[in-house]
């Protein structure tokens, strides 16, 4: 199967790789896998007093539309508000991708670590 | 013979994840050889596609209950259960945390001055959770837990892929 030009742009050129201190208030932490894969995503986000995302970082264990998935969502969720972020749909993320039907469940992990971080970080305020 | 029958059935097996595979290879065998299509050469055009069609589930249903894993998964799905749907992605965090550790030293070994002893050492690893995770399953399907075997089969399924990952390294870098 060939992958778009945009997967291979992400995957070759990952951006936002990286961990950040979960034990630090700012700091959102989701983690998710996919068993039909075995596919594992990090996702952490850096929210700022005003609830806007400073920054993002992520770390997957992947195929490559996973691992383009998450690097995409990074780039996104920066400057962006709790309330936008969690309306970022899997959607969203197949259709900028251009993922083919089978890659959909990569663009659904990323948009549960999305909801997983956020979720992870509200419950630390 | 009903092709319509569950895998275990066919076999005369109860729907049990715990199975003696030397009975189970006898029973597949004696089937393949009853059902082989090179017996109804001289039969009519429907006995030989049936035959055809009995040796593709025979196929099937011993690849799926001679391994542990796409046994698991099939014994859920008789109960109606889809243990691996793509929209499920909610795992326990501790194991989630521990297969980025794995993952980390997987990608680690191949710089490792002794990469085989670590390999070694990771394989075994998988290998004792596998079978850990295995009688979790028996012990949890045997009293109708079902979601606790859910849970342990989807675990199983992220550890089979490490170690088939460990498996590919270990070729390369043994090469």
């Amino acid at each position: 199967m060939a992958y778009s030009e945009q997967v291979l742009d992400h995957y070759e050129n990952p951006r936002n790789v990286g961990k950040m201190d979960e034990a630090d208030a700012h700091v959102g932490t989701g983690m998710v896998g996919a068993p039909a894969c075995g596919d594992v995503m990090r996702l952490q986000i850096k929210v700022n007093d005003d609830g806007v995302i400073e920054d993002a970082k992520f770390k997957t264990y992947g195929c490559g539309s996973a691992i383009a998935s998450s690097s995409l969502v990074t780039e996104w969720m920066k400057g962006m508000t709790l309330d936008q972020a969690g309306e970022i749909r899997n959607s969203n993320i197949s259709e900028e991708l251009a993922l083919p039907p089978v890659k959909i469940h990569c663009s659904v992990l990323a948009e549960d670590a999305i909801k997983a971080a956020i979720h992870n970080y509200k419950s630390k305020q | 013979m009903d092709i319509s029958q569950d895998y275990f059935s066919c076999y005369g097996l109860s729907c049990d994840f715990s199975l003696d595979p030397v009975a189970l290879r006898q029973s597949h065998r004696q089937l393949q050889q009853q059902h082989h299509p090179d017996r109804f050469v001289s039969k009519s055009d429907s006995d030989q596609r049936r035959a055809v069609q009995i040796t593709a589930y025979l196929n099937q249903a011993y690849a799926t209950l001679s391994e542990p894993l796409k046994r698991g998964i099939y014994l859920l799905q008789l109960q109606g259960m889809e243990p691996l749907a793509p929209t499920n992605t909610q795992m326990p965090m501790d194991f989630l945390l521990q297969q980025i550790e794995l993952r980390e030293s997987l990608e680690e070994i191949s710089q490792a001055q002794d990469p085989e002893t670590q390999m070694d050492s990771m394989s075994s690893r998988l290998q004792h959770q596998a079978s850990q995770l295995e009688s979790e399953f028996a012990q949890a399907y045997g009293s109708s837990n079902f979601e606790i075997a859910e849970t342990s089969v989807r675990k199983l399924q992220f550890i089979v892929k490490l170690q088939q990952q460990l498996d590919a390294l270990e070729g390369a870098l043994l090469d």
